[in-house]
């Protein structure tokens, strides 16, 4: 009786709150592929773009479309200059950073190349891709003056945290202006290398101990700067704390708390932690003979569309079609086509902490880098 | 603010004076239970001028001196006539008796009779003795669901409760029960509402036209009264559904002078849910064993006291709580690294619970036999929690950690308000009064806590985060007059001022108001309204459900109170057999709305919450139709709206106008009741709403590379184009409803069976649309060896449906 009563009971709730999910047809207009312009462009380099076709979202999975049979005419200042070439991309496929299975999509096969043109901060440029069958889209940005970096210090910190550990941090302090009574957008990265003796090696016996060595790690910080100041705050930090948020990725800022002040900002190049086994290096850090750290700051002013781009495109990836957040839409600025072509102008400076380079001393890049 | 009060005084005095007059007054009541009618009619029967008694049954009229004839009159109750002398005021207390045998023949839903009289338009009343027959989900009937049939209101997600009316937002309707503000209206995700049918006596919903008296949400009113207990008799009713079961009981205290009535209910999907999660653990042997359940239970009480004809004290108050819960254990044993046995016990709790409390002391005084009191003190609060804890337990060593988190916000309300109705002539009917609100806003707030019990010490970290409490104090005043300036022409004007003060800023906003109505004949009316409306709380809602977890805000230094304008046009007409049509078309703008910015949702809590919106503008217009059949034995109505909802916002969307989340083009809703006879009645209703709109990416295309960083795993990437947002419409909705009761009389009551079927033709609706993929498999091939994808994968559209086909029993006794 009690299993019926039981079986009655579990029958009545699957009946009440069973969902059905089933294939729906996809109701809307003919998604034509629209051409897609990915450029991103740097005062005092060569323009390049790539050419794609989007691809609708349901159907059969496939390869983006790269398109190297389209006409690339690039203007300056409302003036044609150049017509961009085709060249295919070469992939070194035994280099580690090649993932065969996660970019055989999205690594994109064509590139398009001026050969004369540089890009020049203060100009006004225009894209404009025409292909046969997909007819012509464009996009138009105007690259934006750099701003100067004033000064670069650095400084040595002990920081203890609150549970326990300790690390020794390479806190730079970089100093600039920002261009009065205009909306101003920032991008700051940096190159770190660093050398040091005690750097890792798998197989030990690969060392040359015949001469003392340096071994240095070379890395590009384009992301994910570890910092606590004001100015990179944004929006998305007041969201969603159970699940984290994109949080400021890619180091942006806006002019909006220093319109036209002098503004000095700091970040953490370098950290070593200190653990038990190594109570020296809490005395010595950077400090060991041949151990340096050289640091190229680069502080890039963006076109307001380059900054929009960076931001959402960032955002949707971090959101993905998450059911209780608000689907982020991708700025775009090309015109009957999608994508961006935008750019920055940077300027570049750079300190040494120890001393590099001795004459002395040989130095070898480090293929094992685990510093971050 | 003073000429506010010289002029309020000066129209007072102009209207008084007139000729030699005397006042009938009084209250009207049910004759059998001694309830109050609201809305009953008196009128003078040579003039067919007259009056329409208040919220509370109070009547007033003033007439010439001399032989006077007047009628009162209520819809299912026969009238009566009182012939007079007049010459001196009179007091007069009408107890109208019920039509007995012929109630269902004039029983009407939606109170059309005076539709034709009233200035009142884009309102509808629902008389709740009707709501049983109308077929429901569970067997429990719902106000909600009802009001979601009409004209002009849209419904939520499958199955839910909430209501979206003229192109407005969840937040945008005030609930208020008994005068008394209700800040979430569901239990259950929303599939119920909190009002409980039992202690309800009436319910009306504004969708326009919204006299002075109400003020504080942009789109409606749901004005809904408790029943004040029978003063006659013991009187009670009981049932037993497949989800729920309730019990009402009313009665005099002291007869004719104090009565009272209780009312609760609760659900038991808990312990529905016991023998599927009985079955799920026995057919997981495993060593993980879950638990869970969700139910709620809601209780309503009002007791009220006769002093004498001048005074009554009323004390009403509603308690609702919902719970849902959810745990997982996990026990394990095995050896670690180094061969030592390892026993771990790792257990995981999850509760949630949200609820109403509100509250409220009412004093109804009589100034003078022209001028009525009521003053009334009432507290609201909401409150939503959820907590989730992961305790591992060592239980060889001994050692325990827990982690602890918790989240919570909620609205707290304290508020006085003194209102009065003044009757001065049969020409005018003035309502004016003020009011004062001090609000607590929590708008969200995290507490995490971690601990580590170890054999020889013990660590902590005990943490809180979020937004701080929030102090708004309101304040309102208003003014109205129902001015009859002959017998085609009435019109109701009047304003609304609202002061609300928030974090030192002062908002004041004046909302003035305007309703007439022309009647060409005794069956046929145009009607015109304007109203503008001012809202001071935000509710933040990231989907169509209605969450507990929506965020009340209050307006800020930065979003200033959202305003509606709305205009509205209209006509209504009484055919014969009791067939009434009203058409009214609409057109509302509304500004200052806030929307969550792409990428936001509600869980935040490390900045202010004012990070996470857009600030923005909509408006909305349409058409709705009603034809309606009120009297008979087969009654009900066929509503029709078409409309439009956009919202413009300038950092979303990249500026462009975009849907409503709640835009729908057409919406159809068909209700029907047929009693075949006193112990067999039917009824059906049948719904269908042209799709809702969704945000839903339609292509794919590279990602541009970032300059300046590493080449990693996930460099080359793909970003999705949305088309704008809210930019593709689900599917069209549509359901049938039938539901059968069968009454039989007993010695000591009534007894009903009720039989109703959800969703008679199992129509897949859709809940949720989403992008899913299918095929890209591979195989083995036993050839070579290798893996060989054997189909291709595809992106397909999917649909989620819930509430497909429910049949439903209940039981109910009346007594």
């Amino acid at each position: 009786m009690r299993t019926i009563f039981h079986s009655l009971i579990l029958f009545s709730f699957v009946l009440i709150f069973a969902a059905c999910e089933k294939e729906i047809k996809f109701n809307s207009k003919l998604i034509a592929p629209k051409l897609v312009i990915n450029s991103f462009v740097s005062a005092d380099s060569l323009f390049e773009a790539t050419i794609a076709l989007s691809k609708a979202v349901p159907g059969v999975e496939k390869p983006f479309e790269w398109i190297d049979n389209a006409t690339v005419i690039l203007y300056t200042n409302g003036e044609k200059s150049e017509e961009l070439k085709a060249f295919e991309i070469k992939y070194d496929e035994n280099a580690d950073n090649y993932y065969t299975d996660d970019n055989s999509n999205t690594r994109p096969k064509t590139k398009y190349r001026s050969v004369n043109t540089k890009a020049e901060a203060g100009k006004t440029y225009k894209i404009e891709v025409v292909h046969p069958e997909h007819g012509t889209a464009y996009g138009e940005t105007t690259l934006p003056q750099p701003v100067e970096i004033i000064s670069l210090k650095s400084e040595k910190v002990l920081m203890n945290y609150e549970w326990g550990g300790k690390d020794n941090q390479l806190v730079v302090t970089m100093k600039f202006k920002d261009t009065p009574n205009e909306e101003n957008y920032y991008r700051l990265t940096f190159t770190r290398m660093y050398g040091s003796s005690q750097t890792y090696k798998y197989d030990e016996t690969e060392k040359d101990t015949s001469q003392f060595t340096i071994y240095i790690s070379a890395r590009k910080n384009g992301t994910n700067l570890n910092t606590s100041d004001p100015i990179f705050s944004n929006d998305e930090d007041a969201n969603d704390f159970l699940f984290g948020s994109p949080g400021n990725y890619y180091n942006l800022f806006t002019d909006e708390l220093i319109d036209g002040k002098e503004y000095e900002l700091s970040f953490v190049a370098f950290n070593k932690y200190v653990d038990e086994y190594s109570l020296d290096t809490l005395y010595n850090f950077l400090e060991a003979p041949g151990e340096f750290c050289k640091i190229d700051v680069k502080l890039s002013s963006l076109t307001r569309e380059a900054f929009l781009y960076i931001k959402s495109s960032h955002a949707q990836d971090w959101y993905g079609e998450d059911f209780f957040s608000e689907p982020v839409q991708a700025y775009s600025n090309i015109e009957n086509g999608i994508g961006i072509f935008a750019g920055y102008s940077s300027s570049v400076k750079s300190l040494t902490e120890g001393i590099y380079p001795i004459d002395t001393v040989r130095y070898e890049l480090n293929e094992y880098d685990y510093y971050y | 603010m003073k000429h506010i009060y010289l002029s309020v005084a000066l129209i007072l005095l102009t209207i008084g004076a007139f000729s030699q007059r005397y006042t009938i007054s009084g209250y009207i009541t049910d004759k059998e239970s001694g309830e109050r009618l609201i809305n009953a009619n008196v009128y003078d029967s040579k003039t067919l001028r007259g009056t329409t008694a208040n919220s509370y049954g109070f009547y007033s009229i003033s007439l010439p001196a001399g032989e006077t004839t007047i009628v009162a009159s209520f819809i299912g109750y026969t009238a009566q006539q009182f012939t007079f002398d007049l010459k001196t005021d009179i007091s007069l207390n009408i107890e109208l008796e019920m039509q007995t045998g012929q109630l269902d023949e004039v029983t009407v839903i939606g109170n059309q009779a005076n539709k034709v009289e009233e200035t009142q338009m884009s309102m509808i009343e629902i008389p709740v003795q009707k709501l049983q027959r109308i077929p429901v989900i569970f067997g429990e009937a719902d106000v909600l669901k009802v009001i979601q049939l009409l004209p002009g209101v849209q419904s939520g997600t499958e199955g839910t409760s909430g209501i979206y009316v003229r192109g407005g937002g969840p937040d945008q309707n005030l609930f208020l029960l008994d005068g008394v503000p209700v800040y979430n209206a569901s239990h259950l995700l929303g599939f119920f509402s909190v009002f409980n049918p039992d202690a309800i006596k009436t319910v009306k919903l504004y969708k326009g036209g919204f006299p002075s008296r109400f003020g504080g949400r942009l789109s409606s009113v749901v004005d809904i009264s408790m029943k004040d207990g029978n003063m006659k008799e013991f009187k009670g009713d009981f049932s037993i559904g497949l989800i729920s079961s309730k019990l009402m009981f009313e009665g005099p205290i002291i007869k004719d002078k104090t009565s009272f009535m209780i009312s609760g209910r609760r659900t038991y999907l808990d312990i529905m849910s016991k023998p599927f999660l009985t079955y799920i653990n026995a057919i997981n042997p495993g060593e993980s064993k879950i638990g869970g359940g969700a139910f709620f239970h809601d209780y309503n009480l009002k007791v009220n006291h006769i002093f004498n004809d001048r005074s009554r004290l009323y004390l009403s108050g509603y308690l609702g709580k919902d719970k849902g819960f959810f745990n997982n254990t996990l026990k394990s044993e095995y050896l670690d690294y180094d061969n030592n046995p390892k026993k771990l016990s790792q257990k995981t709790e999850m509760g949630l619970g949200w609820g109403n409390a509100i509250a409220s002391l009412r004093w109804n005084y009589l100034l003078s036999k022209k001028l009525f009191s009521n003053t009334t003190l009432t507290f609201s609060r909401y409150i939503f929690d959820i907590e989730t804890q992961f305790v591992t337990e060592d239980l060889i060593e001994k050692t325990k950690t827990k982690d602890f988190f918790r989240y919570y916000s909620g609205i707290q309300d304290w508020a006085a308000k003194i209102d009065f109705d003044y009757f001065p002539t049969p020409n005018h009917d003035i309502k004016f009064g003020i009011s004062g609100i001090s609000h607590l806003f929590t708008p969200g707030a995290t507490r995490l806590q971690f601990q580590s019990i170890d054999l020889d010490e013990a660590f902590g970290l005990d943490t809180l985060l979020g937004n701080n409490e929030i102090d708004a104090y309101e304040f309102g005043l208003f003014f109205e007059d129902e001015i009859t300036i002959s017998n085609s022409l009435k019109v109701n004007a009047g304003i609304h001022l609202s002061a609300f003060l928030v974090e030192g800023v002062e908002y004041i906003r004046p909302q003035p108001r305007l309703s007439m109505r022309y009647k060409a004949n005794e069956t046929w009316a145009l009607k015109a309204s304007y109203s503008r409306m001012a809202q001071h709380v935000h509710l933040l809602t990231t989907s169509g459900i209605s969450m507990p977890t929506d965020l009340w805000l209050p307006v800020t230094k930065k979003f200033a109170p959202p305003i509606s304008d709305q205009v509205a046009v209209g006509t209504a007409i009484n055919f014969e057999k009791g067939i009434n049509l009203t058409v009214e078309g609409f057109y509302k703008t509304m500004t200052n709305l806030i929307e969550y910015k792409e990428g936001a949702s509600f869980m935040g809590s490390a900045t202010n919450w004012e990070n996470k919106v857009e600030k923005g503008d909509g408006w909305s217009y349409g058409a709705e139709v009603m034809l309606e059949k009120t009297v008979g034995q087969t009654t009900g109505w066929i509503g029709y709206t078409w409309s439009k909802t956009e919202r413009l916002f300038e950092n979303l969307n990249f500026g462009n106008p975009f849907p409503a989340k709640y835009d729908r083009r057409h919406d159809i809703s068909v209700a029907f009741t047929h009693e075949f006879s006193k112990k067999i009645d039917i009824g059906g209703t049948w719904v269908y709403g042209t799709g809702n709109a969704v945000t839903l990416s339609i292509m794919e295309y590279p990602q541009a590379t970032i300059p300046d960083i590493e080449e990693s795993y996930g460099y080359y990437s793909s970003l999705k184009e949305y088309d704008g947002r809210n930019n593709y419409r689900t599917p069209a909705y549509h359901r049938m409803d039938l539901g059968a009761n069968f009454h039989k009389e007993l010695k000591n009551g009534t007894r009903t069976w009720s039989i109703s079927v959800y969703n008679v033709y199992n129509r897949e609706n859709p809940f949720v649309i989403m992008w899913d993929t299918e095929g890209g498999n591979y195989e083995l091939n036993p050839v070579t060896g290798e893996y060989v994808q054997v189909n291709e994968r595809r992106t397909i559209l999917k649909q989620v449906s819930i509430m497909q086909l429910i049949p439903s029993i209940s039981y109910s006794f009346k007594f």
